[in-house]
């Protein structure tokens, strides 16, 4: 009786949710403990996706502008300068204020026309700073080079930094992205600033190790003295960051809105 | 006295309800008619940035096809067209034939791959096909905002106020397939 009780309540709770969370049928709902890279083709290796996540946040601490990677198998023969055009609007990239996210969309898997796509779609606030000729420029360079090479995982990393870069020159932040994600060095972003939310990540990460929790230890190697967000108001950051981590949350987007622009290829 | 109150009391009460309906529903209109305009300044912002790309992208495509004069002809012809359209239906009606002259273009192109490789060209094809994507959007939020808009001229006590202030139902900018269109919604009233 108890369990038909509370698969009841649960049904409820499912149907009165549903609508807050309901993305269109073809947007993936977003995984993991952030939006801003979705690999749903595991394009990417675990220590890409981390490094690309990483650049991300400090891109969003340093400017608010959020530029997300969206890589899933198919979208059907759906437009993708649609698609990614919804899909940046139901992740809300950005914010709501400045609409200033991107999205990078690639699928892997040929739709009817034999076509994998590549497209990234500008916020409505990223359009001056991303035009689509610009858009266009960039993928042809950095992306086009390495998937006929069939190497999708360097299309991204070397897009990404293009249009990290374009952001972060918009904002007049030196943040720029000048080496490949791969080597660690000639990066002039206040490496410590990351080091710090690499180690948070961590932290956190230990601490909600679920039922198995034995965690914990590895978090103790460096021996160093724990953070927690709520301890660096007076940092660099823009400050966003207390509430992204606070309590387990889900760092996700902005509510920002995009109008339809952008530029891609097939591949 | 009691019996002047009486009446007195009466015709306020019918003023006072007469305002409790027609006022909220006037604000309501005004906003509406707001979000219209504001979607349609969008298309128009992007109508006339195509309108803006279209003599570039024939000086690119004429340096390297310059016999392709049938294609050429229709674009121009087109431009012109939907430079001097005037209505949301002329502007759409135009904006389509365009866009049917630019894809037959784009057929063209492919037998100059020297022209497909010029990165002038490339980047315009960019841009042009960036803003029809931003009209196609730009459009879809018209049409909601006009059928949100048309749906409370029909309503009562839409209709009422409709009537009393000329809020007139507004024109829709057609997308070229029906199935594009938004549902015209009847109220049984009409």
């Amino acid at each position: 009786m108890m369990r038909f009780l509370f698969q009841v309540i649960l049904t409820v709770v499912f149907i009165i949710s549903f609508p807050v969370m309901a993305f269109a049928a073809d947007v993936p709902k977003p995984k993991g403990d952030s939006i801003y890279i979705q690999d749903f083709s595991n394009v990417l290796s675990k220590e890409q996706k981390k490094q690309l996540t990483e650049y991300s946040i400090a891109l969003e601490d340093a400017t608010t502008a959020q530029l997300g990677v969206l890589i899933l198998p198919s979208i059907g023969d759906e437009p993708v300068e649609v698609f990614a055009v919804e899909a940046l609007r139901e992740y809300g990239l950005g914010t709501k204020k400045e609409d200033n996210g991107a999205l990078l969309v690639m699928t892997t898997e040929p739709n009817t026309s034999g076509d994998r796509h590549i497209f990234l779609a500008p916020g409505y606030g990223l359009e001056g700073a991303l035009p689509d000729g610009k858009i266009g420029r960039i993928i042809d360079q950095t992306a086009m080079p390495h998937l006929k090479n069939e190497r999708p995982d360097q299309a991204i990393i070397q897009a990404y930094q293009a249009f990290f870069n374009e952001i972060a020159a918009e904002y007049d932040w030196d943040g720029r992205m000048d080496e490949p994600v791969e080597s660690e060095e000639g990066f002039p972003i206040s490496i410590v600033i990351l080091a710090i939310i690499f180690f948070i990540l961590v932290q956190f990460l230990n601490r909600r190790g679920g039922p198995g929790g034995k965690g914990g230890s590895g978090g103790r190697r460096g021996g160093g003295p724990v953070f927690y967000p709520g301890s660096f108001g007076g940092g660099g950051s823009s400050g966003g960051f207390g509430g992204g981590f606070g309590g387990g949350g889900f760092r996700g987007g902005g509510g920002g809105s995009a109008g339809g622009g952008g530029a891609g290829r097939s591949w | 006295m009691k019996k002047i109150l009486g009446p007195i009391g009466v015709v306020v009460g019918i003023v006072v309800l007469l305002a409790l309906i027609l006022v909220p529903s006037y604000n309501k209109f005004v906003t509406l008619e707001e979000n219209v305009t504001q979607a349609y300044s969008q298309i128009d912002t992007q109508l006339q940035r195509r309108l803006d790309l279209i003599p570039n992208l024939v000086e690119s495509v004429k340096g390297y096809a310059s016999h392709e004069k049938e294609v050429i002809g229709e674009i121009s012809d087109a431009r012109a067209k939907l430079s001097g359209a005037a209505s949301p239906e002329e502007q759409a009606e135009a904006n389509d034939e365009l866009s049917g002259a630019l894809s037959r273009l784009l057929v063209v192109v492919e037998n100059y791959p020297d022209l497909k490789a010029n990165e002038n060209f490339q980047q315009l094809m960019d841009e042009l096909s960036g803003t029809e994507n931003r009209i196609g959007f730009a459009r879809k939020d018209y049409n909601d905002a006009v059928s949100d808009y048309n749906r409370q001229v029909k309503r009562f006590p839409g209709k009422l106020v409709a009537t009393m202030f000329g809020f007139d139902e507004k024109e829709y900018f057609k997308a070229d397939e029906a199935a594009n269109e938004p549902p015209k919604v009847n109220f049984g009233d009409d």
